[in-house]
């Protein structure tokens, strides 16, 4: 079977006045309609790699891949206009913090519904009645309340579910979400967490999800992808990975507190300079 | 014995809205006391207050016995200091960790300020190397290792920690959590640490207040809540989701 999304050996570099800096370093991973977890620490090249895939990358960066296959699309090689359809409309992203991803002067309602505008020939009156449909969708109570609300009126929780409607309400076949819930507050988070988890389910969507959590990852995803320092250094499915082989995943598992564990002091990550190679 | 800290029915209200309802709690001489809610639960305001940069309403605050003011003394900073939740916001950008390790020591009018800084880099791990560089060339775990040796510099006798990993990553925060109970151990200090992660606090302190909406939900040992032993739901609530996520069948 094809998959929905083929990266083969992805880079990306960003050039400085003394050096290049390789953000990620030949990332290959291919995704169907399931849920992929990529888990890393900062400037691990995770965000960058979602950002790659989306064509948000920062135009002084340069980008190389051996393939970068959506639906057998070669991204890297259409135009940036066809590119521009392809955004939105079939791959689609979330971003960490509602507070500032939204667009402050706009009703959120009419945000959602610009999305809709842009990929489809649609009337206004049908815009609206699909915007307050999956304002719903996202489990707002009060859908024509809240159409008309701005970002700076609403809760964490709700921008964020505003923003997983609005990145849903165009039907996308791919949905990337880098640390989607990160901002919130634990309770909150597996609300999200679980609509996000129907959604993608019932409209049988790939997802990739990006977060440094690995715990909170191997609970809701399907496969895990682990990278260090711009590199894929392991790929387990989710359940394994108690299992997992590298040291710096089992040290990331390990440096963690957990609830009913008395360990003093904590195991510490020794980083090992090969992990980098 | 009188406790390190003690509060008292402390309110704190900004204009109608009550950020703190009656709290009260006492912690022992060299005890870590633990402070879990979600946003808006008053932890954090509960902190300021002590500090003094919240508008008390009522109650009172007492350190070693000794009732607060309205206003803090100077000899009250030397007793207590403060590591905040973001090491990028918390250390001034265009002064080397000298200068930041330096102002405190001028105000309280140290003379050997040149040992000191050195001492206080070392013990937290970083060596005199770091003197002279500033914040940006710090990553985020030496940066909060800064915080900390400027919380340090002064020797006070307890420590107050907002969220002070909650910015790092999680190998980073391992590091740092080791570092805070290690200089707790050598010195004897009484910690009062805000966290929304019950697994940091479990870790980290003996006795611990759940706090919602500035009221206190229950007041746990860390074994109890380890052992899950809680009466309430909201803290049941919070254990469950610090679980991570489980789908519905």
């Amino acid at each position: 079977m094809k998959p929905l999304l083929l990266v083969d050996d992805l880079w990306v570099s960003f050039p400085t006045r003394t050096e290049t800096v390789e953000a990620v370093r030949g990332v290959s991973f291919t995704l169907g309609r399931e849920r992929l977890g990529i888990v890393g620490e900062s400037g691990s090249g995770k965000s960058q790699t979602g950002r790659a895939i989306m064509g948000l990358t920062p135009a002084n960066a340069h980008i190389r891949a051996g393939r970068l296959q959506f639906d057998g699309i070669e991204l890297l090689g259409i135009p940036a206009r066809q590119r521009r359809r392809l955004r939105g409309k079939r791959l689609s992203m979330i971003l960490q913090d509602p507070k500032y991803s939204l667009n402050p002067v706009m009703s959120i309602g009419r945000q959602i519904a610009e999305t809709l505008r842009s990929h489809e020939t649609i009337g206004n009156a049908e815009s609206r009645e699909r915007t307050l449909e999956m304002l719903e969708a996202v489990q707002i109570r009060n859908p024509h309340r809240v159409y008309d609300l701005y970002p700076h009126e609403v809760s964490g929780g709700m921008g964020q579910r505003a923003m997983i409607a609005m990145m849903l309400v165009a039907g996308p076949e791919l949905l990337i979400a880098d640390e989607p819930t990160s901002a919130l507050d634990v309770t909150v988070q597996l609300d999200i967490l679980r609509i996000l988890d129907r959604l993608v389910g019932e409209r049988g969507m790939g997802l990739i999800f990006i977060s440094h959590d690995l715990r909170l990852v191997a609970s809701f995803c399907d496969r895990v992808v682990v990278m260090y320092a711009g590199k894929v250094v392991e790929q387990l499915p989710a359940a394994a990975l108690a299992r997992a082989e590298h040291p710096y995943t089992r040290g990331l598992l390990d440096c963690m507190p957990k609830i009913g564990e008395q360990r003093h002091p904590l195991p510490v990550l020794e980083r090992q300079p090969e992990w980098a190679l | 014995m009188t406790p390190a800290l003690g509060i008292m029915g402390l309110t704190v209200a900004y204009d109608r809205h009550k950020a703190l309802d009656r709290i009260s709690l006492e912690v022992e001489q060299g005890q870590s006391f633990g402070l879990v809610g979600e946003s808006g639960s008053g932890k954090s305001t509960l902190l300021k207050a002590i500090t003094g940069l919240a508008p008390v309403e009522a109650g009172t605050i007492s350190v070693d016995g000794s009732k607060l003011g309205r206003s803090r003394e100077k000899a009250f900073y030397r007793k207590v200091q403060m590591v905040f939740q973001d090491p990028y916001g918390s250390l001034h950008p265009r002064q080397t960790v000298d200068r930041l390790l330096l102002e405190p020591l001028a105000v309280h009018g140290f003379a050997d300020s040149e040992a000191r800084i050195n001492r206080a880099l070392d013990e937290v791990g970083l060596g005199s190397g770091f003197r002279f560089r500033y914040p940006h060339q710090l990553s985020g775990g030496q940066r909060q290792r800064v915080a900390i040796a400027r919380a340090l510099i002064l020797e006070p006798s307890i420590l107050l920690l907002d969220e002070p990993t909650s910015a790092l990553d999680a190998s980073v925060q391992a590091e740092v959590l080791n570092l805070l109970e290690q200089v707790r151990r050598d010195r004897g200090l009484t910690f009062l640490m805000v966290s929304h992660d019950l697994a940091i606090i479990t870790h980290m302190c003996e006795r611990l207040m759940v706090m919602q909406n500035g009221e206190e939900v229950e007041r746990l040992d860390a074994s109890d809540l380890a052992a899950r032993r809680v009466s309430r739901d909201y803290t049941r609530n919070l254990l469950v989701a610090s679980a991570g996520f489980v789908r519905a069948p």
